[in-house]
This record gives structure tokens, C-alpha cells and sequence, in this order.
């Protein structure tokens, strides 16, 4: 049974073993961690990961830009050089050969729930290898303030090491190192006998075990069910998130992991990119009735297609019913959430012309929702402001466009007359409404800030010319927009010819158009590093153009949530560029 | 030390003259950079030995704006901070300016003027507004007082600041008739009450329109008026003129700058002041030759004026990392200034900044000394782009004696005592932690001692 101890983590250890006769060679390293193991990850191949990161082309590419060359002459870095070289000189081999070589096979990590101990499994080249591994560990202990620390005992016949809590051993070409005798114990029989109850008979691990992907650099294990009946963090197990942007984000999968028996999550790095898949087994039943805005009725919601736009930097593709969510908040939030919501909800209503905001507004719309930022092209727009700001914009449809159209065309004026009254009272821009009808029934209506009589050719205008809000109609597709462009290309672009995607949720944040927007905004970046970072021009030109380097050597980050034939998946992958 | 009432005029006056008494030295040219401008780093107080005192003061007279590559780095971080619109951005902006600027003596005067010409954000609340109001000031910082009273007075942040957005002829607003006299240009008693009302009458109809300056001729009080004696159908320009012509025109900016560079108090008497007030007379107000003549004088060299300042918030800010050649992060340091009691932009009323003793007190001794611990702790503070114990190392501070003379030859206008220099110095050695830690230790002790709050 777990014992409530999460500091049972800190601090490592070491201790040595040398024994020629092993009775464990090959297999899965979970064999030798006690079933009560509730956390497990491990990686196959070190080498194959470091030779990822280091000799992928990217590195190089990085290694020549001047930034990396001024930091590697700072004092910090030259620090970490001199230790490095330290510890090279000490094993005799880079640090490279040393990984390759112990750590050859593969390293295991698992954390008992029955003891509170976190053991590691490094399999080396081979035996002799990693005798010199414990030497040389021990060795840089004694050289230390350790050696005080330094004990040696003995565990049917093989002599373990401790220094201060950690103990390590080797038993071939595995090095075992814990923090707990007992789950120290617990390991070594198992590798000694080669037989006993292990993780890797373990059902849950076992079913876990066997949805796992090849090819993964790495691939982890959570017990789920063990945690949540150890009682170790009721608190998140609550089925009541109280903050309405977590609950939008995870509310649905919150209700599937007070259900799953376990998650897996599995690592890749290629030298096309990076990915992280965390999946779970997931029951459509799981998620209480309040909870139906997330995944809809039977699970079945589904992000909308989105229609292909220019330069687009971000698209999130998403199932949530916000008006269910809106009218279902008395059971999804605590006292203090709901008054906010209250207060929200009356001046919603106000500012949306006495329609209800959750019923009339939000429930207007269907639940599938997509939101798309572009870079805003404005070279060819006077005033042009100073900082540029994408346009985004929400596209959905609505449930009854023969009636929705005309009142929100309505309200959408009555917005713009209320912005200018307020506007007017501040001194502010105000807005022209304009109205333009166009071929196959779509309606544009846009408004656009009247700029002073001298500002009309300004090329360093205020932030607000980034900006002309607009609101699009076709049948019942809806775009409300903030600008008349990206209004004017959602509504008239071809229609995808799938009307869903595959996913609950699905957001891809692409760098070419990033790259673009930071660089827009170049000037405006250097000042503000200029006056954050106390930089100079060039300094901070410098940080600035690092960045956006940077950023040209990724394709697009992505994350996606699906839920499909009993399991629940969230994947993040990082591309980069070809 | 002589009383200042009796002191020789002519010697107080004249060119300074190196003595045995008081040497032209490194703590003689620290004392004349922080008056002039900020604290400076040892080299340039070496550098300075090499020449005359009036040397020194006639190379910075000389030049009257920055050159075009740093006007250029400052335009663009003007621009980019009308782009955010953000007023808090302009202190941080001008913060960075004064931390780098080559002409530390101009940004003086600038900030000079803005605390004479006070005019808070707080009210105006507009950037390109108070960025132009800036300029306004820099621009005519030396120059001419007469074109720069001329100026503001139809500069729209100060218009708005002070009511007079719209001044009819039905209702003279004599908020800014009022201000010119008392507070810009004349001081109490050189007035009457009928000159303020008739002054009011003469700026009627000057109007701030779409955030400019208009005259709207319709609302102007075409009749004839009375100003000092004056009577006819005079403009509002003509009610500036009059001003500036009274007597104690001169005077009262002459006692300013007095106050402003050589000592807080006492308040100089008039035999002091009616030489500087007929020099700037008879250079028509024009100020650089006024500040040469202060900045050059035995006066500023003697003992009435040498610690006989309190340390401005700006002084101390942008004058500690200005010495080791420091940079920071200008928007923690500008908000930092502004707890202090000196908010660029954000004078507290229409009289300004008070200055000298009421920058201390219980609460902003504790903030001085914060200032400095977070000037020192902020991992975006570098001095001369290294770490402060590498850069102090850099200027041959090998030891904690080293230490406390750099610091006292850097910043102190009068000595530190030496069972404090002692005191310090068993601090240093006795303290635990890394030589960083240590080192910040002492010197945020030598920050907090009362000798470094005067200048």
C-alpha cells in the first residue's frame, strides 16, 4: 500500500555491486520493479537520443550564430566547461562514450508506491563497463565532502555501496541505484532469481503495455487507479476544476482520469521533430451530464473544418457548447465563481441589447467553433500602426441564420454605436459602419477607425488601426472577425470538404507566419528589450534576431485532444522546418 | 566658512581657482560631474584632470544636443513607445535615456525644466502629448528662456494640465496667468492680483484642439488691457513678454538655478543672485551662458555648496549605475524612482518636485535603500556588461579598502568617517557567502550610510 511521502523523490543515491552470475538478461526492465511500482518510465536507447539532439543539423546552425559564440565565452558557461572537462578527464572519456557505454542498453526509472522509493536500472555495454562506472561514481564521492558518507554492506553476497542516502549496486551490466533499502531489496531478488510478482505482470501495466507505439524514444506509466485509492491527491481527483478557462481546457479530461485506470505517454525525437502522446482508456459515461459541453452527447463532438486562409499563423479547431457551459456553471463552479458569472451574465445582456448572453447569444451558435489568427498584412494600409497585431477571428454557425442573421447584424450595430458614444466621451477614434452584400448571399458588415485629419497617411499610427471589426454571414456560417479582411476571406473562402475534424480539439501554431509577425513588430521588440534589459541597440538587435532565427528553424508546434475507441488522447508535436 | 550673506560676490562668482584648500582633484571633479549631470565613472574623473575645471564645464557648454546616432536610438524608442500608447513607458524611456545619453548636462536641464515647468501624465494622460512636452524642454534647455516660456505656454500638455484647453473671453481661466507669474517666471510678491486677471484676458481664446495648440479669435478679448503698467490691445503673446520683461524675471529663475546646482539651503540672498540675474538680462535670458558661469565658479568648488545637497531620487538612480557604467532594466528603475517621490513624468502638483530635505524621510530612506539592493540584485543589472565584483575587479578594486575609496572618490561629497570605513571593512570580511555576495554587502552598506545622501 502507498504511503504518503512525495519527499521520499529527493535525493539520489549510490552504492556498487560487481557479481559475475546474474539470472536476468534481456526483457523488459519493468520485470524487476515490485507490482506495487506506480510510476514507470523508461528509455530504450540513450545514445539514439543524444545523437538526436546533438548531431542533428540544427545544432550546427545554431553553433554558428554569434549570440551562441558570445555566450559559450561567458563566465557561467566556462564554468561548466571546466567541470565537464573535470569529470571527463576523471572517467577518461567524453561524455558521449560514457553514456554510450553505460548506459548503452537503456535506463529505467520507477517509483514504489509500497516503500516511497524511486530506483533506477542503467544497462550498460557490459559488466566490466559499468564496474568502472561504480568505481569512478565512488571515486568522485571520496574526492568530494562525501567520503565521510561512504559506506559498503553486503546483500546475499553482493556488496552494495551507500553514500549519504543513496545506495547503488551492479548485478552485471545493470547498475540499480535507490534511495530505499527496501525497494532496493525488492529489485535486486528479481534480478538475482529472475523470478517474483513484478510490474510487468501487472494487468493494468500489462493492458497499458500493450497500446504502446514503437519507435518511442521514450515511454512512461501512471498507475491512476493505485494513486486515486492511495487517497495521495484527493484534491485533484475533485470533480470541480473553479476556474472557467481550466475547465474549458481540461474540464472533460479532469472526468476521465476520476475514472481511467492508468496513463501511458510516450516520447519520440526525430530529426524531423519532437512529439509527446499521453493517452488513456476513456469511457464516454465517464463524464458526468454537466460535463456534456465538452465532449458533446456520446462523446461524439467534433472541431470544425476550418477554410484555408493566407499567411496563418494560428487555428484552434474545437467542440465545446459555451452556451451549456454558461447555463450549467451553478454545477460546474464553487459560490464565488457563479456570483462572477452572475455579474457577467447582467452586463452581457446589456451590452448584447437585452438578449440573454448564455440562451439568446451563446446559444445561438453551434458548439463547433473555430478561432484563426493571420498576420495582418499591412503594407498596403494607411495609417499603418506601429505595433502590428494579427487578425484573428471566430468562425461558427449558427442554429436559426433566417432569424440569428438579422439580429446580430442589429446588435453588431448597436456595438459599434455604443463604442463611438464611449469612444466619443475619451476622445477617441471612431468607427464607420459600412455594409456590403456579395455574390451567393454573403453579408459583410465592417467598421473601420476614422483616423484624425493628420493621421490619415501616418505610418507610425496608434495600436487601435490593427483593428476593424467586422462580422461576416453566408447561410449559416458566421465569422465575427477583427478585421474586414480576414472577415472578407473566411466568409468567401471554398468550404472544406469535410465539415469536421477528426478531433475534439485541435490548435497548430504555425512559425513561418510567427516568424513574420515577430518580424513586423522588429523595431518595437528592440526597444522593449532595449528598456526591460537595460541592452543596447545593437545588443539588443542582436537578442532579437536570435530569436527570430530561432524561430525559422521550427514548421509549427500542434496539440491535439481526441477521444476515439475507448481511449483519450493528447498529442503535442513540434516540427521543424525542412 | 564664511557666511553666505557676507561672502565675496565677485570671488563667488569668478572662474574657480585650484587651491591647496580645495585642489582640483578626483573628489573635486566627482563633485562637479554630480552637479552637472550624474555621478561618473573613475576614468572620466581622470580623464577630467587633464584639464582646467573651466575646460571641463566650456567642452559640455559647447555641446547642446546628442549626436545622431544616439538621437536616432532615441527616436526609435519614441516611436516604439507611441506605438504602445503607454504613459508609464515614457519614464521608463526617458530613465534609459539619461542612463546613456552623451550630454548628461542637457538631460539635467531637461529634467531641470520639467520640475519647474511641472506637468503630471497623471492628468494629461497622453503620450505623444508629454513626449512633446519633453522635447520642448530639451530643446530649448540652454537656450532662450524667453522662447521657451513663449512655448509652453501654448503647449497643449501644459494648457491641459492647467485648465486653460479653453479659455473664452466670457470666463478668463487665470489658472495658468496665475502659474506663469507665481511659479515660472516671477515668484510671490512680484504681482498683483489685477495683472493676473488682465493677463488671463490676454490668453483668451488659446485653445488646445484635437491635441494643438489653436487661437480661436472668436474667443479672444479683442479690448484693451493692463499688464505691468502696459495698456493696449495686447495678444496673449504680448502678456508673456510683459512677464518675462518684469525685474524679477532674471531674478527668480537665476535664485532657481542656483538652488538647482550649488546648495538646497539657505536660500541665496540677493547679492548673490543680481550678478547671475544681469548676466541672464543681458544674454536675453539666455541660460547656457548663466549655468557655464555656476558651474564654473569658486562658489560651487566652496564648502557652501560641496554635500550641501540631497540626493535626488534620479541622482541617486541613474547616478549609481551611470559611475560603474551600469545598465538596467528602465522600467523597474522608473517605478522604482516613482515610490521614491520622483516619478519622471509624474511631478507631484504644479510647484514640482520640492527637493533637498524632503526627499528623506523615515519611509523613503528605506526605499533609498532598497533602490540600491535592487539595482545590485536584479539579474539584468550588469556594470559595464559584467558582473559588479568583475567589473570593480576591472577598475583595480582588489580589496574592501579598495572598495570604500572607489565608492568615496565615485560618490561621496564628503567623507566617510573612518570607524565607519572600519566598521565596513570587518563587515566584508567577516560576512559569509560568495565574494558577489560579499562585495554586494558592502556596497549596499556604503549606499545606506547618511554621507552618501548628500551630494
Amino acid at each position: 500500500m502507498m504511503t504518503r511521502a512525495p519527499s521520499a523523490f529527493l535525493g539520489l543515491f549510490s552504492l556498487a555491486i560487481a557479481t559475475s552470475g546474474t539470472a536476468a538478461e534481456g526483457g523488459s526492465p519493468a520485470k524487476f520493479f515490485p507490482p506495487s511500482t506506480v510510476a514507470y518510465a523508461e528509455l530504450p536507447n540513450p545514445q539514439s537520443l543524444v545523437s538526436t539532439i546533438f548531431d542533428h543539423p540544427l545544432r550546427e546552425r545554431i553553433e554558428s550564430l554569434q549570440p551562441y559564440k558570445t555566450a559559450v565565452q561567458t563566465p557561467g558557461y566556462r564554468n561548466f566547461e571546466v567541470g565537464r572537462s573535470f569529470i571527463e578527464t576523471h572517467f577518461a572519456m567524453s561524455w558521449r562514450e560514457a553514456i554510450a557505454n553505460f548506459a548503452e542498453q537503456g535506463i529505467s526509472v520507477g517509483f514504489d508506491g509500497a516503500t516511497n522509493g524511486v530506483a533506477l536500472i542503467i544497462r550498460g555495454k557490459d559488466a566490466n563497463s559499468m564496474e568502472l562506472f561504480r568505481d569512478k561514481l565512488v571515486d568522485l564521492a571520496r574526492f568530494g565532502d562525501d567520503s565521510q558518507d561512504i559506506r559498503s554492506g553486503e546483500y546475499r553476497g553482493i556488496t552494495a555501496h551507500q553514500i549519504k542516502k543513496a545506495r547503488l549496486a551492479i548485478i552485471g551490466n545493470r547498475m540499480v541505484v535507490t534511495n530505499n533499502s527496501d525497494l532496493g531489496q525488492a529489485i535486486l531478488d528479481r534480478l538475482i532469481d529472475g523470478e517474483g510478482d513484478s510490474l510487468a505482470d501487472a494487468p493494468r501495466f500489462q493492458a497499458a503495455r500493450s497500446e504502446r507505439d514503437a519507435g518511442l524514444t521514450a515511454w512512461a506509466y501512471v498507475d491512476v487507479k493505485a494513486i486515486r485509492d492511495s487517497g495521495v491527491a484527493d484534491q485533484f481527483y475533485q470533480d470541480q476544476i473553479d476556474n472557467p478557462v481550466l475547465e474549458l481546457l481540461v474540464g472533460g479530461i479532469q472526468s476521465s482520469l476520476n475514472q481511467t485506470p492508468y496513463v501511458t505517454a510516450g516520447f519520440s525525437a526525430t530529426a524531423t521533430g519532437l512529439g509527446l502522446h499521453v493517452g488513456l482508456p476513456h469511457q464516454n459515461d465517464w463524464v458526468p451530464e454537466h460535463r456534456e459541453y465538452y465532449f458533446g452527447p456520446a462523446g461524439a463532438g467534433r472541431g470544425p473544418a476550418l477554410p484555408e486562409t493566407k499567411e496563418t499563423l494560428f487555428t484552434l479547431s474545437t467542440y465545446r457548447n459555451f452556451s451549456e457551459m454558461w447555463l450549467r456553471s451553478g454545477d460546474l463552479f464553487g459560490d464565488q465563481t457563479n456570483d462572477e458569472f452572475a455579474k457577467a451574465d447582467a452586463n452581457l445582456t446589456t451590452f448584447f441589447a437585452g438578449r440573454d448572453f448564455g440562451e439568446d447569444i451563446l446559444g445561438s451558435m453551434q458548439p463547433e467553433v473555430g478561432f484563426v489568427a493571420v498576420r495582418n498584412d499591412l503594407s498596403d494600409q494607411l495609417p499603418r500602426p506601429t505595433i502590428k497585431v494579427p487578425a484573428f477571428a471566430l468562425v461558427m454557425k449558427l442554429r436559426e441564420p433566417e432569424t440569428m442573421t438579422r439580429e446580430l447584424r442589429r446588435i453588431f450595430q448597436s456595438l459599434v454605436g455604443f463604442l463611438n458614444v464611449v469612444g466619443a466621451q475619451n476622445g477617441q477614434n471612431q468607427l464607420e459602419l459600412d455594409m456590403e452584400k456579395l455574390d451567393g448571399g454573403v453579408q459583410l458588415l465592417t467598421s473601420t477607425f476614422v483616423p484624425e485629419e493628420d493621421d490619415r497617411e501616418s505610418t507610425q499610427a496608434k495600436i487601435i488601426f490593427n483593428f476593424s471589426p467586422s462580422i461576416a454571414f453566408a447561410g449559416n456560417r458566421f465569422v465575427v472577425s477583427s478585421t474586414k479582411s480576414l472577415a472578407r476571406e473566411l466568409i468567401t473562402a471554398p468550404q472544406p470538404s469535410q465539415t469536421a475534424i477528426q478531433d475534439n480539439t485541435q490548435a497548430i501554431l504555425r512559425a513561418d507566419a510567427l516568424r513574420n509577425l515577430l518580424h513586423d513588430n522588429r523595431n518595437q521588440l528592440i526597444a522593449q528589450n532595449m528598456l526591460e534589459d537595460g541592452n543596447s541597440r545593437q545588443e539588443a538587435e542582436a537578442f532579437i534576431d536570435l530569436l527570430l532565427t530561432v524561430v525559422g528553424y521550427f514548421d509549427n508546434a500542434s496539440v491535439r485532444l481526441g477521444n476515439a475507441d475507448g481511449r483519450l488522447d493528447v498529442e503535442l508535436q513540434i516540427q521543424l522546418a525542412p | 566658512m564664511t557666511a553666505l550673506s557676507t561672502i565675496d560676490v565677485d570671488w563667488a562668482w569668478s572662474k574657480f581657482e585650484p587651491s591647496a584648500q580645495t585642489p582640483w582633484d578626483l573628489r573635486a571633479a566627482g563633485h562637479l560631474f554630480r552637479r552637472a549631470g550624474y555621478s561618473a565613472p573613475r576614468q572620466q574623473l581622470i580623464d577630467a584632470l587633464d584639464r582646467t575645471p573651466g575646460e571641463v564645464v566650456e567642452e559640455w557648454m559647447a555641446v547642446d544636443r546628442e549626436d545622431e546616432s544616439f538621437r536616432q536610438q532615441i527616436s526609435d524608442l519614441v516611436q516604439a513607445t507611441l506605438g504602445t500608447g503607454n504613459v508609464h513607458q515614457l519614464s521608463a524611456q526617458w530613465v534609459y535615456r539619461m542612463l546613456n545619453t552623451p550630454v548628461p548636462l542637457l538631460e539635467k536641464m531637461t529634467l531641470f525644466w520639467h520640475g519647474h515647468f511641472a506637468t503630471s501624465a497623471a492628468k494629461v494622460d497622453d503620450a505623444k502629448l508629454m513626449l512633446a512636452q519633453n522635447d520642448l524642454l530639451r530643446r530649448h534647455a540652454l537656450g532662450d528662456f524667453g522662447q521657451l516660456l513663449q512655448e509652453i505656454s501654448r503647449d497643449p500638455a501644459m494648457m491641459i494640465y492647467l485648465d486653460s484647453v479653453s479659455n473664452r473671453k466670457s470666463h478668463p481661466n487665470e489658472n495658468y496667468a496665475r502659474e506663469i507669474m507665481e511659479l515660472f517666471c516671477l515668484g510671490e510678491g512680484n504681482y498683483s492680483e489685477q495683472d493676473i486677471r488682465e493677463l488671463a484676458r490676454c490668453l483668451t481664446g488659446w485653445e488646445v484642439k484635437r491635441k494643438k495648440f489653436r487661437f480661436n479669435r472668436y474667443q479672444h478679448d479683442g479690448g484693451t488691457k493692463t499688464v505691468f503698467g502696459k495698456t493696449g490691445k495686447l495678444s496673449g503673446e504680448d502678456g508673456v513678454r510683459l512677464v518675462l520683461d518684469q525685474p524679477s524675471a532674471p531674478q527668480f529663475i537665476a535664485g532657481k538655478l542656483i538652488r538647482f546646482f550649488v546648495m538646497d539651503e539657505p536660500e541665496a540672498p540677493r547679492s548673490l543672485v543680481d550678478p547671475l540675474a544681469a548676466e541672464l538680462r543681458e544674454n536675453s535670458l539666455r541660460i547656457a551662458p548663466t549655468v557655464k558661469r555656476i558651474l564654473s565658479s569658486n562658489l560651487l568648488f566652496s564648502a557652501h555648496a560641496v554635500g550641501r545637497k540631497v540626493r535626488s531620487p534620479v541622482d541617486l538612480g541613474i547616478g549609481f549605475l551611470r559611475a560603474l557604467e551600469g545598465s538596467t532594466d528602465a522600467f523597474a528603475l522608473s517605478e522604482s524612482l516613482r515610490k521614491l517621490g520622483q516619478g519622471l513624468y509624474y511631478p507631484p502638483s504644479v510647484k514640482g518636485w520640492d527637493g533637498g530635505r524632503s526627499w528623506i524621510n523615515s519611509s523613503t530612506l528605506l526605499g533609498r535603500s532598497n533602490l540600491v539592493r535592487h539595482l545590485i540584485d536584479n539579474p539584468k543589472t550588469r556594470f559595464g556588461k559584467k558582473s559588479l565584483v568583475d567589473h570593480l575587479h576591472e577598475q583595480g578594486v582588489k580589496s574592501t579598502n579598495d572598495l570604500i575609496e572607489h565608492f568615496e572618490t565615485l560618490f561621496f561629497a564628503v567623507p566617510i568617517p573612518s570607524d565607519v570605513k572600519d566598521r565596513i571593512a570587518t563587515l566584508y570580511r567577516s560576512s559569509s557567502g560568495s565574494i558577489e555576495e560579499r562585495t554586494k554587502e558592502a556596497v549596499h552598506v556604503l549606499c545606506t550610510l547618511p554621507e552618501f545622501q548628500l551630494s
